[in-house]
């Protein structure tokens, strides 16, 4: 589903380096890339997810079904990010002065071809699942972390994506909490048939993937520093 | 779209309310200008047409001017009646004498004495009522009649801007009331002359038995022989004491302010005009060339007010660019989610769009408002000013 070929990296003025000769990923086989903090492991999620472009002086291929980056176009970028994949965020990006429900629903409403489904009752159901129901209009700013993190997974399941990228998806959490996420995480991710790949370095969280990857073995390259 | 635009809006409310203010401000400032000139402009054109000539007693042009056509200010100068008397006698004049010192309503209703052919000079009709036909009764202007709000006794300023005749506060029975012409006539009241020089003192009303004592040297009637002051003067004339009703002296020498004069040819204008040339006490103005000096320094007034405006517009303007910059620098971080979410470069453009169309759209609302609000205040700015 998902394929990387040699993918180089590296910050303009930074010692780091990201070599990548090979990654595969394949449906349904949820994967965790476990590393230390500052070993690159949210670069290497951002160039899988096109937040950060592969162009040169990087170097490298990320392939998923027909999208082909770097090379793809600005159009089928947008497109890939809208409807292919999920992000959560590591620090939610939740935007402030909307209320849960319309954060949720932003995927939707900044796509241009998304009219013809219910998503409103797709948003409903979400919320009803992780618990969130009778607080939709309430603003985020004003939701506790947990809550903020189940927002968060909401949206990036919303578009029910084929690929879902979770950036320490229980980091900052409580273990009641963190549990809560991930049950919600892979429950929807199985219903959607989506695959969850998620970059932590919580070990209490690893037994719950069926592919666990340290990041080391993926970057063959050698980390000459921290990001 | 309009919901997100709406509610990011909301949460920067003080900012939204401070764009909206100075944007609505700086353009409903030079709007009620340019407004307020152009009204003051045909107001005052207009009535500087009619009368189209004044005469009055040697000394400041623009008091006489400002008093006689829109009773404002103070005119230190007066003539006697007599000099109305000659003017009066000519055929190819209408001539109507004003007596304008008093005033009424703490200052705000000027009285203007005069006779009833002024009503026909001024093309003045009565909504209400009846003219003035009895000393101690008058016909107010259409503001006056609104404030009043159906009082019919008004009672005279106790100051006298000369500090002498009788200093007492008549009351004077409203029996007319004027239509409304937009013009300084809507916040005057109308006495006949023989009112306003009871005002003076010429006359008085008192008890038969109440033989006086002498006039004082302030007095309008210091001089005259046989006058007196009345020991208790009654200043509610009705119908028990109408026949009370005295002068003393010789009325074609009591007082009055000025002339306004309406020509019948341009030929009677002339022959007006150059018999008064080398008068060494009265003079006659041309009312209109005195506004057209009265707005050359309203106009230099305008530019310089112009100006004020262009620059604090460009303030403005560098304010809300500043502004509508650092909000976008400021919500950087939820431009770039919503293109990582997969947000096309045009929909973050137009959501952008839409809240500087929403504040635009309050902002202008506010200036109507504003234009609104200052214009409402505008004669009390004009005064000011």
């Amino acid at each position: 589903m998902l394929s990387v070929r040699n993918m180089q990296f590296r910050y303009p003025h930074s010692p780091f380096e990201l070599n990548v000769p090979r990654f595969d990923l394949e449906v349904g086989q949820h994967t965790a890339i476990v590393g230390p903090s500052g070993c690159g492991k949210t670069t290497f999620l951002n160039l899988l997810s096109g937040i950060i472009p592969l162009t040169a002086p990087s170097t490298g291929e990320v392939k998923f079904r027909n999208v082909v980056l770097p090379t793809a176009k600005s159009n089928e970028m947008r497109r890939f990010r809208n409807n292919s994949i999920g992000i959560v965020f590591q620090d939610f990006r939740l935007i402030e002065y909307l209320s849960l429900k319309d954060n949720i629903l932003l995927p939707v409403t900044l796509s241009t071809r998304t009219q013809d489904d219910d998503w409103e009752q797709r948003a409903d159901d979400l919320i009803r699942k992780v618990g969130l129901e009778g607080i939709s209009d309430r603003a985020v700013s004003a939701m506790s972390r947990g809550e903020q993190q189940r927002v968060a997974v909401c949206r990036a399941l919303l578009r029910r994506p084929t690929l879902v990228f979770a950036d320490e998806p229980t980091a900052n959490l409580d273990a009641k909490n963190a549990t809560d996420v991930l049950d919600l995480l892979f429950e929807q991710a199985n219903e959607i048939d989506a695959t969850v790949v998620a970059v932590t370095h919580a070990d209490k969280s690893l037994s719950r993937f069926p592919r666990v990857l340290p990041f080391g073995e993926i970057n063959t390259g050698g980390n000459k520093g921290p990001v | 779209m309009i919901r997100f635009a709406c509610a990011y809006l909301k949460s920067q409310w003080k900012l939204v309310l401070t764009l909206v203010v100075i944007i609505g401000m700086s353009i409903a400032l030079p709007v009620t200008s340019f407004r307020v000139v152009a009204r003051y402009r045909a107001e005052l054109e207009s009535r500087s047409m009619s009368p189209p000539l004044l005469i009055g007693a040697r000394g400041d042009r623009f008091d006489l001017v400002l008093r006689s056509q829109f009773f404002v200010g103070e005119l230190q100068q007066s003539l006697t009646y007599r000099e109305y008397g000659r003017l009066r006698d000519d055929a190819e004049l209408v001539a109507v004498p004003l007596h304008l010192v008093y005033s009424a309503g703490q200052g705000n209703w000027p009285i203007v004495g005069t006779n009833s052919i002024y009503f026909n000079a001024q093309a003045l009709d009565l909504e209400a009522g009846q003219l003035f036909a009895e000393i101690g009764t008058c016909v107010v202007g259409a503001d006056v009649a609104e404030k009043l709000n159906g009082t019919t006794i008004i009672k005279s300023d106790l100051q006298s801007p000369f500090g002498f005749g009788e200093m007492l506060p008549y009351d004077l029975r409203v029996v007319g009331v004027l239509e409304k012409t937009a013009t300084p006539d809507d916040r005057a009241i109308f006495v006949s002359l023989e009112t306003a020089w009871l005002l003076d003192g010429y006359g008085h009303v008192h008890e038969q038995g109440d033989s006086g004592t002498a006039v004082s040297r302030r007095s309008l009637l210091h001089g005259v022989e046989d006058a007196h002051s009345p020991l208790q003067s009654q200043t509610k004339l009705d119908r028990s004491n109408k026949h009370l009703i005295h002068f003393h002296g010789e009325q074609l020498d009591y007082r009055i302010s000025s002339v306004a004069v309406w020509p019948k040819t341009k030929e009677a204008s002339a022959l007006l005009r150059v018999y008064y040339q080398d008068d060494r006490t009265l003079q006659v103005i041309v009312p209109q060339h005195e506004f057209e000096k009265l707005m050359e320094h309203v106009v230099r007034v305008k530019d310089v007010l112009d100006l004020v405006f262009v620059i604090l517009l460009a303030i403005s303007t560098v304010m809300v660019v500043v502004s509508i910059v650092q909000s976008v620098q400021l919500r950087n971080r939820h431009l770039e989610t919503m293109h990582y979410l997969g947000c096309s470069r045009s929909k973050v453009r137009i959501l952008l769009l839409s809240e500087l169309s929403i504040v635009t759209a309050m902002a202008m609302l506010a200036c109507v408002f504003f234009v609104f609000l200052l214009d409402a205040a505008a004669p009390s700015l004009m005064t000011i000013l």
